[in-house]
């Protein structure tokens, strides 16, 4: 544990630096993962969610000793949700999804294969920035960001029920969207 | 029996996909939890348009309040501009224009000069601090297109230079005083 401190410490810039006390920083760093797909899944493209995750992991580092949250994993998604959302309104996402050459390093797929398979995924980015804000960041939150119901509801200050209900309504209307989308692209 | 499969398995399968990859390529870079990311201080390619169209706005807008003032300066004032339609100056030559009896229209529309009370006239004298009599004689049955408004720019610049306003309001003052 002390160990995971000092190393995030040396990343640091010293005036950022935490008291040298036992504290939660691991648990934020394990959720780096998460919150870099959280804002990807807002941000909708790679470069925008990467300065996005670290802006997030500064505003959480500086707070964290004033705010002492008692579920870290929980405050610092949405910290990353309140950030994507303070980007998104100073201004529009550019949309472009990853670029293709780093797709095929990854699962080893030919060019044609993977050129087909982004256009899809470019159907799914457009279905989700089309969708209302109260669905998108709920579906946002549980696809990208993979939390769980009960910590969606924690963040967004909402039952399980309703976010549940808003799940499902956000994804009734992605799928309409892409069926559509796809049958057109198809036709 | 046949298989049900779940709608959403196929967009979860896209996104899951994406996020493979764009993990892999964020896990490849280095990252420094603690410090902002450097490229939100600088303006990005595009909020400097939106900045470049709203100095553009604010320097048109600067040049037309020039240019409305300085041709205020020149003229005077706005009833001295001349009033004639620019189009059909334009258009005056052209055959069509001339075909539709717009052009002998424009062509006999005159500028009429800038009317001048005779009795303004004479107000101002009295501002002056002339009387009546040392005022030049001011018939008012004269027709009002025959008042000479450089004359009357002539003397209200004078008026003014010479704080008569002033003392009108100040002599008016004084009559209303006593005649409360």
């Amino acid at each position: 544990m002390q160990e995971a401190v000092l190393e995030i410490e040396t990343m640091m810039p010293p005036h950022l630096v935490l008291a040298r006390e036992p504290v939660d920083l691991q648990d934020l760093l394990a959720c780096r993962d998460r919150v870099y797909c959280l804002c990807l899944g807002f941000a909708g493209n790679a470069a925008d969610a990467r300065d996005l995750a670290q802006e997030t992991f500064a505003k959480a580092l500086s707070h964290y000793e004033a705010d002492r949250p008692e579920n870290p994993q929980a405050w610092i998604m949405r910290i990353a949700r309140n950030t994507c959302l303070d980007q998104a309104r100073r201004r529009k996402s550019r949309g472009p999804l990853h670029p293709i050459s780093e797709w095929t390093a990854v699962d080893g797929r030919t060019p044609e294969s993977e050129a087909g398979r982004e256009e899809e995924i470019a159907i799914v980015r457009r279905a989700i920035a089309a969708l209302p804000g109260r669905l998108r960041e709920v579906l946002v939150m549980r696809e990208y960001g993979e939390l769980a119901y009960q910590e969606i509801a924690l963040a967004l200050d909402l039952s399980a029920g309703t976010v549940m209900s808003r799940l499902n309504r956000a994804r009734r209307a992605v799928l309409k969207f892409y069926r559509e989308e796809h049958h057109e692209k198809t036709n | 029996m046949k298989k049900q499969i779940d709608p959403w398995a196929e967009i979860a399968g896209l996104i899951a996909l994406e996020k493979k990859a764009a993990l892999a390529d964020f896990r490849a870079r280095e990252f420094a939890p603690g410090v902002l990311p450097a490229r939100r201080s600088v303006p990005t390619a595009e909020q400097r348009p939106v900045l470049r169209r709203t100095v553009l706005a604010l320097a048109a807008s600067i040049l037309f309040a020039a240019g409305l003032t300085a041709l205020w300066l020149l003229k005077g004032s706005w009833g001295s501009i001349s009033s004639e339609p620019v189009l059909a100056g334009l258009l005056s030559d052209t055959y069509l224009y001339h075909r539709s009896g717009s052009g002998e229209a424009a062509a006999s529309a005159t500028v009429a000069k800038a009317p001048v009370n005779p009795h303004f006239a004479a107000w101002i004298e009295v501002g002056l601090g002339r009387t009546a009599s040392e005022a030049e004689a001011v018939d008012p049955q004269a027709p009002v297109e025959r008042g000479d408004p450089l004359e009357v720019r002539r003397k209200l610049s004078r008026m003014i230079r010479e704080d008569a306003l002033e003392r009108l309001l100040t002599q008016f003052r004084g009559i209303h005083e006593k005649e409360a």
